[in-house]
């Protein structure tokens, strides 16, 4: 009986993993696919999606705007959302309650909402709905996921660090930059890299602000009906590919450093 | 090398929204001098401790270091330095940039040479570029350490940086840390509630209590005269007992306890008139089963025998005064046993008499 | 009390009142009340509004017609609770399936740190290969003519004439998919600060491992479920890709579709904005009872 327990974990954790796997491992495939537009069926092996991965009209202007919009509100959501979460952690000021609920409620509403709210309220400013619009949505809900992951950060840094900084002669400035910052800037970090994820593979609230302007994930679902052609298959593939190798360098990199020091 | 500074703390009060931790404090630490703040948690040594490296402000009061009054100065620019209890290391830079640190702020050249000198010091040059993370407590203990020296404060603040060592190690500290001191002739303010420590360590001990000073002084004498009850119980143990002053003649005090007479000098006494506590050390009394030589004596029955090793520790129950106890050093000869009647003694001029209105309890660890 | 361990009181007497604080989160907030707070009232308004008669398609004028309310609510309350139906299904086999995954990453890998990191990094990197992609290709692949279908025909699980896409079940598999992350993530944090040192304390007082499981481990994660249920369902709902991928226009219509179709085909402004806000609400309302039924207040 003791012996069940022990190997159902890891059987059904990793058919779940797996499982986890199987529609990118689907798209990885069929980005080879030699099927034209529709990719619908296997038709022939070729490299030739990959070696031209802009072949298909929009797949890479889409691409494009997708990343332009993930750096730019990634950049500005992430220092907004560090200042509130530092803020909040460290200062003492009134309407504390109030300022918890606001950050906590994008979370809790449905995209959907979140999108239909944005929309009335361009639609009764009279803004165009456009790329500036699809930026300011995108800050305002990845904000959110900022402030809660920099928040738990910063709630686990030590105090006494900056005391003790203060008490080596380091005015508040030089303390903030040489000690503060350095120990929240990997959970800052994170927090960029989450903003970004979202922002790039947000589709709802992205439909509802974005006018007749093509992102990635709007593109996708937009040809999903007439067929999505492989080009974008070698989209998905490359960024997946791409994450996996920069979390993996990364490991690398701070693996080694460590064994560096521990023979220093 | 720069020698120490005087400190001198006046009127220091500290009030919290709910309770006061520290209740006018006046101290005056002279320079070169290793001082020690003694007292159980809660008593306000770290607070006063604070409030000299400018982590807190004073309700009340100025500080001045070196004849320069710092009160109104934040902490970064106060000539002051701290060795935390939890050593405060960054944990992001390595060993020499830690040390290294202080100096930097103050922008000197020679920065990372004199890290390294330092590091030297407390012979840990070696590991000069781990993280501390990597370290053990006691190698952390002695980078906190390093880190404050190197900038060779007019003040140095010590909070019981010995905390989390064990026996072996502390030992060898205290003797560095002293030896650090002599050396470079620094003045150290080293707050810890281990009074062995601190009067191994100490020039002067301050004993706090609730927020105040109860006395001050060479370790010896605090230890030998306690002026107030809880400093005869913290500092060591005492045997203390109510009695009423009967006369004076020839310099000494009788006090009469329960039917018995007790004797002390006049000069030994608080209060010398009406209700008084009167005072011993265990280690002052003989324990015998004869009766034995001594201007003070009294008889009762064994309770308790404890063998130490060095000593044995006798709880006597003396009739009508209550528990009496004793050490009686290892010499070798057969201890009494539970039930014995024994006789004990001691000179006059051992025993110290407190003010009548003291709880004969106060500073007694529960 | 040492100079470093301060008591509660210290902390809060001593937290910084400087303008600092109000520098650091005004610009934020502004963000947040301009961006978030207001659409939402401007929403709540615009659910209001009439369409004056004679009126061209998109046009409409402030007003206060509660009645907007009373006609999506007859009109679409089938697929209002159908999403929530979906939703909690979805996030029931989310957790089901979640929690041994990240039981697996956070405490029995906890010594093998690479292959932590590598499972870890498979857990977040498919955020970065677009969803809609992936949803798309679980519509591919659980096609009439593919593999997953014929093998089910094969072994007659499906019958002949049937289909796996276009169905609810479809609609609520790509919904536990989608969503998988969102309940795997919260609970491998949890896990991972759980103290395998109790399960050792746990079984040296005569409990079996499914004991301990049952009345340590499993009470020790409930804040780790608790935030990754409301990740899972709170998204869930309002989802609408995946019923309009995977499902059909008949009995799969999650009312995400709904508010889309009525904002953008039909032009109806208010009955969209309405079911907007009847949705944030009813979330609302079914998260605060779920908080206070089982919940901590610390959700961060």
């Amino acid at each position: 009986m003791k012996n069940i327990g022990r190997w159902l974990i890891p059987v059904i954790g990793g058919a779940a993993f797996i499982y986890l796997l199987v529609p990118i491992a689907y798209i990885f495939v069929f980005s080879f696919n030699d099927g034209g537009r529709a990719n619908l069926q296997w038709q022939g092996f070729t490299l030739d999606n990959w070696l031209n991965p802009c072949g298909a009209p929009a797949v890479c202007e889409s691409l494009v705007h997708s990343l332009q919009i993930g750096s730019v509100a990634t950049i500005i959501a992430t220092a907004l959302g560090t200042g509130i979460a530092i803020g909040l952690v460290r200062y003492k000021f009134r309407f504390r309650k109030l300022t918890d609920v606001l950050i906590i409620l994008p979370l809790a509403t449905p995209e959907v909402v979140l999108g239909a709210s944005l929309l009335a309220q361009f639609l009764n400013l009279g803004w165009e709905l456009g790329y500036t619009t699809i930026v300011i949505a995108h800050v305002v809900f990845c904000m959110s996921f900022v402030i809660v992951t920099v928040r738990a950060r910063v709630s686990s840094l030590d105090s006494r660090l900056e005391e003790a900084a203060a008490d080596l002669y380091a005015s508040p400035q030089a303390a903030f930059w040489k000690i503060t910052f350095p120990l929240l800037l990997p959970g800052i970090v994170a927090a960029a890299l989450l903003s970004f994820a979202m922002s790039f593979d947000d589709f709802i609230i992205t439909n509802f602000n974005s006018g007749s302007f093509q992102t990635f994930p709007k593109f996708i679902y937009v040809s999903a009906t007439r067929g999505i052609p492989p080009q974008a298959n070698v989209i998905g593939s490359a960024m997946f590919i791409l994450a996996l190798l920069v979390v993996i360098i990364g490991q690398v990199i701070s693996y080694r450093k460590k064994k560096q020091l521990e023979n220093a | 090398m720069t020698a120490g500074a005087d400190l001198y703390l006046s009127g220091i009060s500290k009030r919290f929204a709910s309770f006061t931790a520290v209740e006018d404090l006046d101290l005056l630490v002279p320079s070169g001098t290793f001082f020690a703040l003694l007292g159980p948690s809660g008593c306000g040594k770290s607070t006063t401790l604070r409030m000299i490296a400018g982590l807190e402000a004073p309700s009340e009061g100025s500080i001045s270091i070196g004849g320069q009054d710092v009160t109104a100065l934040p902490s970064h620019r106060r000539p002051v330095n701290t060795v935390f209890q939890s050593y405060a290391l960054f944990p992001h830079m390595s060993v020499l940039e830690n040390v290294a640190f202080g100096l930097k702020r103050k922008k000197d050249k020679q920065a990372m040479a004199k890290a390294k000198a330092g590091l030297e010091l407390v012979e840990l040059a070696h590991l000069a570029n781990r993280k501390p993370a990597q370290l053990s407590g006691g190698q952390q203990q002695r980078v906190a350490l390093a880190r404050a020296l190197v900038n060779r404060p007019q003040v140095l603040l010590l909070d019981e940086p010995l905390g989390a060592l064990d026996m072996k190690l502390r030992r060898q500290m205290q003797l560095e840390l002293k030896k650090i001191q002599t050396e470079v002739g620094l003045t150290f303010i080293h707050v810890t509630h281990d009074q062995e420590e601190a009067m191994t360590m100490a020039d002067v001990v301050a004993v706090m209590n609730g927020g105040r000073i109860e006395q001050m002084g060479p370790p010896r004498e605090l230890y030998e005269l306690p002026r107030t009850a809880f400093v005869a119980n913290f500092l060591g143990k005492s045997n203390l007992m109510r009695g009423t002053v009967t006369g004076e003649s020839g310099g000494l005090l009788s006090v009469d306890v329960s039917g018995r007479t007790i004797l002390l000098p006049a000069e030994r006494a608080v209060q010398k008139s009406g209700e008084v506590v009167v005072g011993v050390r265990p280690e002052k009394i003989t324990i015998d089963r004869v009766a034995a030589a001594g201007e003070n004596q009294l008889t009762g029955k064994v309770i308790d025998v404890s063998f130490t090793g060095t000593t044995t520790e006798y709880l006597v129950e003396v009739e009508q005064i209550g528990l009496i106890g004793t050490f009686s050093q290892n010499r070798g000869q057969q201890p009494a046993h539970q039930g014995d009647t024994v006789y004990l003694a001691w000179d006059a001029e051992h025993s110290f008499g407190l003010a009548g209105d003291e709880s004969v309890n106060a500073g007694v660890e529960s | 009390m040492s100079v470093d361990l301060r008591s509660k009181d210290e902390l809060r007497a001593e937290k910084r009142k400087n303008r600092t604080g109000i520098y650091l989160i005004s610009p934020g907030l502004l963000v947040l009340a301009l961006f978030f707070a207001l659409p939402v009232v401007i929403l709540l308004a615009m659910s209001l509004y009439v369409k004056p008669p004679g009126a061209e398609i998109g046009e409409f004028v402030p007003g206060f017609e509660l009645g907007n309310y009373a006609t999506v609510l007859s009109a679409y309350w089938p697929e209002l609770l159908r999403s929530f139906w979906f939703a909690l299904i979805a996030t029931v086999l989310a957790l089901l399936i979640g929690f041994p995954m990240a039981y697996l990453v956070a405490v029995r890998l906890r010594e093998r740190t690479l292959l932590q990191g590598i499972l870890l990094v498979l857990l977040i990197a498919p955020f970065f290969s677009s969803f809609i992609l992936r949803t798309q290709a679980w519509k591919q692949i659980l096609a009439d003519e593919g593999f997953v279908a014929q093998a089910l025909k094969f072994i007659a699980i499906l019958p002949a004439d049937g289909h796996l896409t276009a169905t609810p079940f479809a609609v609520v598999a790509g919904l536990t998919y989608n969503f998988l992350p969102f309940m795997v993530l919260p609970i491998y944090a949890n896990l991972g600060r759980l103290d395998t040192r109790l399960l050792e304390a746990s079984g040296d007082l005569y409990a079996s491992p499914m004991t301990s499981f049952a009345k340590v481990t499993l009470p020790m994660s409930v804040p780790g479920i608790f935030a990754g249920t409301l990740l899972t369902f709170i998204p869930a709902a309002g989802d609408y890709v995946n019923s309009a991928l995977l499902g059909n226009n008949r009995d799969t219509t999650m009312i995400g579709q709904v508010i889309d179709s009525r904002f953008f085909k039909v032009i109806d402004y208010p009955g969209a904005s309405a079911l907007s806000f009847i949705l944030m609400i009813s979330i609302l309302i079914l998260v605060t009872i779920y908080i206070r039924r089982f919940g901590t207040e610390e959700l961060m």
